[in-house]
């Protein structure tokens, strides 16, 4: 599976890499900033990906959003908010959401059941 | 003839705005015309009449300045004050006043507008303006033009049509159409062309009627009108014109109407008329004469005779020389001859006269004049043709002007000789000023050539002689013009041409000598070559052979003729010598005849040349005997040859002689015969005087019969109308026009034509009917307008031989009659109704009435009376008093009969009695008795009964009720008064009212004085009634006294009504009195109550408000006000939800709205809401609607209340968002923590380093936590982040850590990745680098400079010797990418012997 990781926060981001390199797949990132996302959306053409939702001074991700769902790419949100209502605009609705820090396992299943769809 | 469009010339009074109004309305846009407003003396605003068009019209309209240019579509109209003519094709404006007076300013234009635009002018009339266009419409017609005339308006004559205003144009577009038309089709040239070649026949038409003869006229004037009718019939050929003539017998007089159109006036040219009194009359008055006679042949409407008559009038008066004069004026137009010996003239046309000149000779006659009787008895006028009548005789003037022009030149040349032979020796000729004598000069001398003054030459022999007059050549006059035309036609072609030049030229230039004799052996023509022969003899001139020839040639042409004469062929003598100059020439005489029938005979010279020149030679030669012997011989032969002439000539002569003889036998017995007829002629001649004298009389009683029925007619004032059997007027009185608009000069027009002010329309079926049944027929006809009203009877018109022809109306006024009838009528009404009112008054009075006779017996009883007697009318009338009434008849009777005896009334007598009505009850009555009288004596005794039982009653009742009403008002505790304005106290009082004001009633009423009181001082009742009266004249008021006995101030409350005087001043005051003190007191309290409660409101920060159940809102604290920058005035009464606060959303004026529906229903509700303060600025308040419930539990009034929130309310979103981003950063750094964790993991060899490394790198993470927190997490130093990170690892020793450089400020983000980064680098420091000896340190350098590139170093030195690692360990790992990433920059590292050495670098851009 070809991944993609948008994460402001370095070792976090860094992290995620690791772990889903671990798990076997390849990715791209972690992406600091949409524009570094849509980029590599572009050349990397991910099957599935994990956004942040709060870029910090890069603002938030819903431009990569829109463009992984302009084509059709399934991805996730990662964020720290607890609930819906401070998930704020930045966010495309419909989207699975998953808590940060993140829990292995789901992210696993996440992963997993979307592989085994493109498969 | 002009480039001029069609001009349309109206003619408008100031009445006439309405008909104006409507013709421009209806003019189109587009039709080429020009129109022209003139307005009869103009003197209103023009402005005002533009105005008035140009609201109708899209036209340009223009005011016209003197020699502005004539364009089509558009109108003009007049300035005030000038005279508008057309000349040059340009206007010309004038307010100059021609000599003579000046003709109406409408008359002036339609005459100059006829002569500027002829055929193409349209003369319009509407009907206020009829008064002086008769001679400008005449002139336009004259010209070919048309005139139109409002219907409903007097038209003269020569109008063409009669319509409504908004039809004209229309009218006028469709003749331009077909002038048009008739232009494009063949040229105006080509219908002309072709009316000519019709022209006979067209004339022809109208002799038949044997009156007129056209055909000497010119025919280019007939052309003309022929052609003017033939457009105004929207014809275009001849032919079919011909048929209309035939069918139509009307468009017959029509068109001679058109032919004998004249313009005349009186003294036209009046210089001439000066001419004619300087050098005809006063010469003429010389003369010795006894009478003198005048003939104006053409006199039309006898203008013109008239002129000359008031001329010699003048003469006459100056003079004194009263010798007859008799003018004749004929003409052979019927119609303007009745015009002209009626004599009555219009105002317009007289004007020219002067004022001396009209008063002489004119009587005013209405609004025209007459011409007096001096000078009607001067004038006859008689129907007569110049061309084919006898013409009159011995006349000493002739006025013959503007007749000529219309004639032909043959006429002209038949009518000269006719009036040589009309006049006396001497006597004159006086024609127009464009006429001339033409090729008939000879037959007068030239008195004054410029005044065309003419006097008859003597010495002319009459070459007319009536006798003589041959019967006109009247068809074959115009034939032969047509032949002719053709003939010409034929000779201008181009070889008849040359054939006849060539033949002129050979005879005059090689033809032998020729001439033409006639009959008389007169020379008429000599030939060019001739006229060497020609010799007259001395003596007076004559053309006669003998006289006229030379010599040498008079016998033997004489003897040529002869021979030719008597044998009918040619005769030839030879050899005749003639002396030219000085040579003689030998010619042969050649006569022969012209033509056969011709008695003309021409002869010709032959020159005898060469051969017989010897012979000439000869004869001239004296010498020789041959030459002697011929001569001789030729004499011999002439001898001879005269002898047998004079032989011959001597027995001619006696034929003759006796012929003579014979014919003077037949002479005298024709001398006798002559004398036997001149007896005859002369008895004729006693019998026609006898018949004149009786003709004389006859005309005499006529006229004393017309007098008689004049006056009859005028003084029966009865309106008297004789119309003909076509309904045309034939006599009317002078009363009719008040029923019609009617003049003298509508005689002969249709009744139906002129005007009518009667309300009548029926006139015509009317006088139809009784044409058919010769019955007279009577109706009533009403002028609504006047309210007058007509018996109008139509009686059949009865000839002397019983002949009906026509109708006479006569119209009755019966005005005042009707007037009275109504009147009585309308009396008659009244008295009925007013005696059956009295009838019915005494039915039903409710007084009982009746009448008793002396025995008191009843005569008549009403019903009122007989109800209280209990019986009814009928059974009482004939019955006595006391048998009906025992019981009343006791009681009165004794009054009645003192009544009955004295005669004098008893009133008012109270009777109390029972009725057989009410057996038993004893009823009170009020009666009075009076006498009846007849004279002086009582007849009777009238009764007047009164039932007062029931008002004896109400009396008792009303006074109980005053009782009962008093004891209330007591214990109501009122005071009661009656006050007397005027005095100023009481009239009357109760005892409540002493007690109200502390007065003691022994003190008497109440006066002014007792009501003291505080706020008003009442020093007299005018300032009362100024306080307290209302305008229905009730009295409410109020006021406060301090009561009389203790001074206590009390209010009392007035409740009354004013009584007014007579005069309608107040005059009392009645009412009551109430003491209020009380309820005064108590409101005052509430009052109180009421501000206290406004006051605690407003001292409350809440808003608060009451709404009524409506939401309006009623009241508002101040804070409330305050907060929303408002008055109270733009809140209170408006609905809440429209007040500032709210009318900024809908949404939430739809939730106040629904809030206060439900508080309404008793529900209480309670919201944050956000409402809008002063300034636009925006409050959140804690609103409230709380119902308040009266004590049956309905809601009465809802209280609104907010309590500002606003502070809180944000406060709390603060809250919200700093608890989402507290659990977003407690979040993140888990996940910071969880990635940690997850590292150190992977690179840890034990547990125990696992877990040792974890706390370090936590308490890294904590460390720079805590850095962020001390700057509120908005960033850090570099330099105290560094110093921060590496705290924990320098351990002992001076200067192991050095910072050089630049500080930077470095975002949260930045600082949690590089302070883990330090992290690392401090504790590699510590566990294998310079912090691990005691005298390693570290040098940190930052350069940074603001293109926001920098160059960080981390320098190890002077600690153990270091070699590069086996295996990247997690730190490195970490600082490399960690920065690289999060710096965007280039990470190296240097393992150098004196320790490790970092370098970060960012070189900018990305």
């Amino acid at each position: 599976m070809k991944v993609l990781v948008l994460e402001d926060e370095l070792i976090v981001g860094m992290d995620l890499v690791m772990l889903l390199e671990e798990w076997g797949h390849t990715v791209s990132g972690p992406h600091q900033s949409p524009q570094d996302a849509i980029d590599a959306i572009k050349t990397f053409e991910p099957e599935i990906a994990l956004l942040d939702l709060n870029l910090g001074k890069f603002g938030n991700s819903r431009a990569v959003a829109e463009t992984l769902k302009q084509r059709g790419i399934v991805f996730a949100y990662l964020t720290g908010y607890g609930s819906a209502r401070s998930v704020g605009a930045g966010a495309l609705e419909d989207v699975l959401i998953l808590s940060k820090p993140f829990i292995e396992a789901e992210m696993k299943s996440f992963i997993d059941a979307h592989a085994s769809a493109a498969l | 003839m002009t480039d001029l469009p069609p001009i349309v010339g109206i003619g408008a009074s100031e009445s006439d705005k309405e008909a104006l109004e409507e013709f421009i309305s209806a003019v189109p846009e587009e039709s080429g015309i020009a129109y022209v407003v003139v307005q009869q003396f103009a003197s209103g605003a023009p402005s005002q009449t533009g105005h008035l068009i140009g609201a109708h019209t899209a036209l340009p309209v223009d005011l016209i300045k003197d020699g502005d240019p004539i364009e089509p579509d558009h109108i003009y109209l007049v300035p005030p004050g000038s005279f508008l003519e057309i000349a040059q094709d340009h206007f010309r404006l004038g307010t100059d006043i021609p000599e003579g007076g000046a003709p109406a300013p409408i008359e002036r234009f339609l005459i100059s507008l006829s002569q500027a635009a002829g055929q193409r002018a349209f003369g319009v009339i509407l009907s206020g303006a009829t008064q002086d266009v008769t001679t400008g419409l005449r002139a336009i017609t004259a010209q070919g033009g048309v005139s139109i005339v409002q219907d409903g308006a007097a038209a003269p004559s020569e109008t063409a049509f009669v319509l409504h205003p908004r039809d004209m144009p229309q009218k006028i577009v469709e003749l331009v159409h077909q002038q048009h038309r008739i232009d494009d089709q063949s040229g105006h040239d080509g219908i002309l062309e072709d009316i000519k070649a019709h022209l006979a026949d067209i004339v022809g038409r109208l002799e038949t009627g044997g009156e007129h003869a056209f055909a000497g006229y010119k025919p280019g004037t007939l052309i003309r009108r022929v052609a003017r009718r033939m457009t105004l019939l929207r014809q275009s050929s001849a032919r079919r014109y011909l048929q209309i003539l035939d069918e139509q017998p009307d468009e017959r007089k029509l068109l001679v109407q058109d032919f004998l159109i004249g313009v005349t006036e009186f003294f036209r040219d009046s210089e001439k008329f000066e001419a004619l009194r300087k050098n005809v009359l006063y010469p003429l008055f010389e003369r010795e004469d006894e009478s003198f006679r005048v003939w104006v042949p053409g006199c039309a409407t006898g203008e013109e005779a008239y002129s000359i008559a008031i001329l010699i009038q003048e003469i006459i008066d100056e003079t004194g020389d009263d010798r007859p004069w008799k003018i004749f004026g004929t003409d052979i137009d019927a119609d303007a001859l009745r015009f002209a010996r009626a004599g009555q003239y219009l105002k317009s046309s007289t004007t020219v006269l002067g004022d001396a000149r009209l008063k002489r000779h004119f009587e005013p006659d209405g609004d025209n004049f007459r011409v007096n009787v001096a000078l009607r008895d001067m004038c006859v006028f008689a129907p007569h043709n110049l061309l084919t009548d006898q013409p009159f005789s011995k006349l000493d003037l002739v006025s013959c002007r503007n007749l000529m022009i219309y004639l032909t030149a043959d006429s002209q040349a038949l009518v000269l000789p006719r009036l040589h032979y009309a006049l006396k020796p001497k006597g004159f000729l006086f024609l127009g000023p464009s006429e001339t004598l033409g090729r008939n000069e000879h037959y007068f001398e030239t008195v004054d050539r410029n005044a065309k003054i003419f006097r008859r030459d003597d010495e002319t022999e009459t070459s007319f002689s009536a006798m003589s007059l041959a019967a006109p050549q009247r068809k074959g006059q115009p034939h032969a013009i047509a032949n002719r035309t053709v003939v010409h036609r034929v000779s201008s072609s181009a070889a008849t041409e040359i054939e006849n030049r060539s033949e002129q030229a050979f005879l005059q230039r090689h033809a032998p000598p020729f001439m033409t004799v006639n009959r008389q052996n007169e020379v008429i023509y000599v030939s060019e070559a001739m006229t060497a022969f020609v010799r007259p003899s001395r003596g007076a001139t004559s053309t006669a052979l003998e006289d006229f020839l030379t010599m040498e040639l008079r016998l033997p042409v004489h003897r040529a003729i002869e021979q030719t004469r008597s044998t009918g062929m040619a005769a030839e003598i030879q050899s005749v010598v003639v002396q030219i100059g000085d040579t003689p020439k030998l010619f042969d005489i050649s006569a022969e005849p012209f033509e056969e029938s011709s008695s003309l005979i021409l002869v010709a010279l032959t020159e005898v040349r060469q051969r017989n020149m010897n012979e000439i030679e000869g004869i001239d030669k004296p010498i020789g005997s041959s030459d002697h012997q011929q001569e001789l011989l030729l004499t011999r032969r002439r001898l001879s040859e005269m002898l047998r002439q004079y032989t011959s000539t001597d027995q001619e002569l006696r034929g003759a002689n006796e012929e003579l003889l014979s014919m003077n036998e037949e002479f005298q017995s024709s001398n006798e015969e002559l004398e036997t007829g001149r007896e005859e002629l002369q008895a004729i001649n006693e019998e026609l005087e006898t018949i004149n004298a009786e003709l004389s009389e006859t005309n005499r009683q006529l006229t004393s019969a017309n007098n008689n029925l004049k006056n009859l007619l005028e003084s029966t004032n009865i309106a008297a109308l004789f119309i003909d059997q076509n309904d045309h007027v034939r006599l009317f009185t002078p009363q009719v026009e008040r029923l019609f608009g009617i003049q003298a000069r509508d005689i002969g027009r249709s009744i139906h034509d002129l005007a009518r002010k009667i309300d009548y329309h029926d006139l015509q079926e009317d006088a139809a009917r009784v044409r058919q049944t010769l019955q007279p027929f009577e109706r009533e006809v009403r002028i609504e307008l006047t309210d007058e009203t007509f018996i109008m009877r139509l009686l059949p018109y009865r000839t002397v031989d019983n002949r009906l022809d026509g109708t006479v109306a006569t119209f009755i006024d019966v005005s005042g009659r009707k007037r009275n009838e109504k009147k009585l009528e309308e009396n008659a009404k009244m008295l009925a109704e007013q005696y059956s009112e009295l009838e019915t008054l005494y039915d039903s009075a409710p007084i009982g009435l009746s009448l008793i006779d002396r025995n008191l017996r009843y005569l008549r009883v009403n019903e009122t009376l007989a109800a209280i007697n209990g019986f009814t009318v009928a059974e009482h009338i004939g019955k006595l008093q006391e048998h009906l009434l025992p019981e009343a008849h006791a009681n009165v009777s004794d009054i009645q009969k003192q009544v009955l005896r004295t005669g004098k009334a008893a009133t008012d007598m109270i009777v109390q009695t029972a009725t057989p009505a009410d057996p038993g009850h004893i009823r009170e009555f009020i009666v009075d008795f009076y006498p009846v009288k007849h004279g002086n004596d009582v007849f009777a005794l009238g009764t007047c009964v009164r039932e007062v039982t029931a008002e004896r009653e109400l009396e008792r009742q009303i006074a109980e009720s005053a009782a009962r009403q008093r004891v209330a008002v007591d214990a109501a505790g009122l005071g009661v008064f009656e006050w007397n304005l005027r005095k100023g106290h009481a009239i009357w009082e109760n005892n409540r009212m002493f007690e109200i004001f502390g007065c003691d009633p022994a003190d008497g009423p109440l006066q002014l004085a007792d009501a003291t009181q505080d706020d008003i001082n009442l020093t007299s009742n005018d300032k009362l009634l100024q306080n307290v009266t209302n305008k229905d004249g009730t009295v409410n008021f109020e006021m406060r006294i301090r009561r009389r006995n203790d001074g206590a101030a009390r209010d009392l409350e007035y409740f009354g009504a004013l009584e007014y005087a007579a005069d309608g001043t107040p005059d009392r005051l009645i009412g009551v009195v109430a003491d209020i003190t009380e309820k005064t007191r108590a409101r005052q309290r509430e009052r109180e109550n009421l501000n206290r409660v406004q006051r605690l409101q407003n001292s409350l920060s809440a808003f608060v408000g009451i709404l009524d159940t409506t939401g309006t809102l009623i009241e508002v604290n101040a804070a409330a006000l305050e907060r929303g920058g408002l008055s109270r005035s733009e809140v209170i009464g408006k609905k809440l939800w429209d007040c500032w606060w709210w009318s900024f959303s809908t949404r939430s004026q739809d939730r106040l709205k629904t809030a206060i529906d439900r508080a309404v229903n008793g529900e209480m509700s309670r919201y944050d809401v956000e409402v809008r303060m002063a300034g636009g600025q925006m409050a959140i308040i804690d609103f409230q609607l709380v119902p308040n419930f009266d004590e049956e539990g309905n809601v009465v009034e809802i209280v609104p209340s907010g309590v500002e929130v606003t502070q809180r309310v944000v406060a709390e979103r603060q809250k919200d968002i700093l608890l989402a981003e507290l659990e977003h950063r407690v979040k993140n750094t888990l996940a910071t923590v969880q990635a940690i964790t997850r590292f150190t993991a992977r690179m840890s060899k034990s547990k125990e380093d696992m877990a040792k490394s974890l706390v370090e790198r936590l308490g890294a993470m904590s460390r720079t936590h805590d850095a962020l927190t001390a700057r509120d997490w908005k960033g850090q130093n570099l330099r105290a982040l560094v110093e921060t990170e590496i705290a924990p690892y320098i351990g002992a020793g001076k200067n192991r850590f050095t910072y050089r450089g630049d500080d930077m400020f470095l975002e949260p983000k930045t600082v949690l990745s590089l302070g883990l980064a330090l992290h690392e680098l401090a504790t590699n420091a510590a566990k294998y680098g310079a912090f691990s000896n005691t005298s390693g340190r570290v040098e940190f350098t930052a350069e940074y400079d603001k293109d926001s590139t920098f160059k960080l170093e981390w320098c190890e030195l002077d600690g153990p010797e270091v070699l590069p690692p086996d295996h990247e360990g997690f730190g490195t790992f970490l600082v490399q990418n960690l920065l690289e990433k999060e710096l965007d920059a280039t990470v190296r590292v240097l393992y150098n012997k004196s320790g490790v050495q970092w370098s970060i670098v960012k070189t900018g851009g990305a």
